[in-house]
């Protein structure tokens, strides 16, 4: 293979190229293949709107759940005297309306 | 669609068949993958027929999908075949096997950077102007220019090469 200049390369490649005889265009089977594309996009087109729907209709719903009531009633303290503070164990253990505080 | 669109693109394909097959033979060394290219391309183009009429210039849209096409196609394959660690690769396609009874155009082609490829055939082969491929290939005119004259260069040593080989 030679190529002096451009004017070389473009008749190597018309030689090369234009030789290629291809068979008939698939015309039935590229219509075909585009219409499943475009019902792929149509159909990603519903799924990405249902998908900010379902976000509109449950966002709201999400952020208005009303709080959960707060207990008014007097928690009930006990506090157990310790064995001071030796040996690094605490002086004393806490317990509000029934939970542990703290443990050794 | 209606009838009378797809009998337009029906025209359409039916006249863009040949070169672009003929196209996509040139990216890929490779007749089958080169039908496959063109028919994938045209599905695409079919698929949004409507609007590429409306952007005035199918035959741009048409070259750019194949074009594309043939970038992914050999950027998927080094990043299938690349492992960590590997150094990147120039997209070219693989060496041309003793057996290869390619053109020894075409396995030249083959040789080159995918991007010097298309500035190739699309500059030399199709015929168009730096500004029509750059157009085409999204890039300016200034980067169509200096790959075109790497790729003649790159032809030109490749031809010495196998000359020194011969010898």
């Amino acid at each position: 293979m030679t190529i002096v200049d451009e004017r070389d390369l473009r008749q190597q490649l018309d030689g090369v190229l234009d030789a290629m005889m291809p068979p008939d265009a698939p015309v039935k089977a590229a219509a075909r293949k585009g219409k499943l594309i475009r019902a792929g996009r149509s159909l990603g087109i519903v799924a990405g709107l249902a998908v900010v729907a379902g976000i509109g209709v449950g966002m709201p719903r999400l952020l208005n759940q009303p709080a959960r009531e707060v207990s008014h009633a007097r928690p009930t303290v006990m506090v157990e005297q310790g064995c001071g503070t030796a040996g690094g164990r605490p002086a004393a253990e806490f317990a509000v309306g029934g939970c542990a505080w703290l443990k050794p | 669609m209606d009838s009378r669109s797809e009998a337009e693109f029906a025209e359409f394909m039916r006249g863009r068949w040949p070169a672009l097959v003929r196209l996509g033979y040139g990216l890929t060394g490779d007749e089958r993958l080169a039908e496959s290219l063109a028919r994938a391309a045209l599905a695409k183009v079919h698929a949004s027929w409507p609007r590429v009429l409306r952007a005035g210039d199918p035959d741009v849209y048409l070259r750019r999908i194949i074009l594309n096409a043939s970038l992914g196609r050999v950027r998927g394959r080094r990043v299938r075949e690349r492992r960590p660690g590997d150094e990147p690769e120039p997209e070219t396609a693989p060496p041309a096997r003793v057996d290869d009874d390619r053109p020894a155009l075409v396995a030249a082609l083959m040789r080159l950077p995918v991007g010097q490829r298309s500035v190739v055939l699309l500059r030399y082969w199709m015929d168009m102007t730096e500004a029509q491929v750059a157009a085409v290939l999204g890039c300016s005119v200034g980067s169509v220019r200096s790959q075109a004259s790497r790729a003649l260069a790159t032809l030109r040593v490749g031809e010495d090469v196998a000359e020194e080989v011969l010898l």
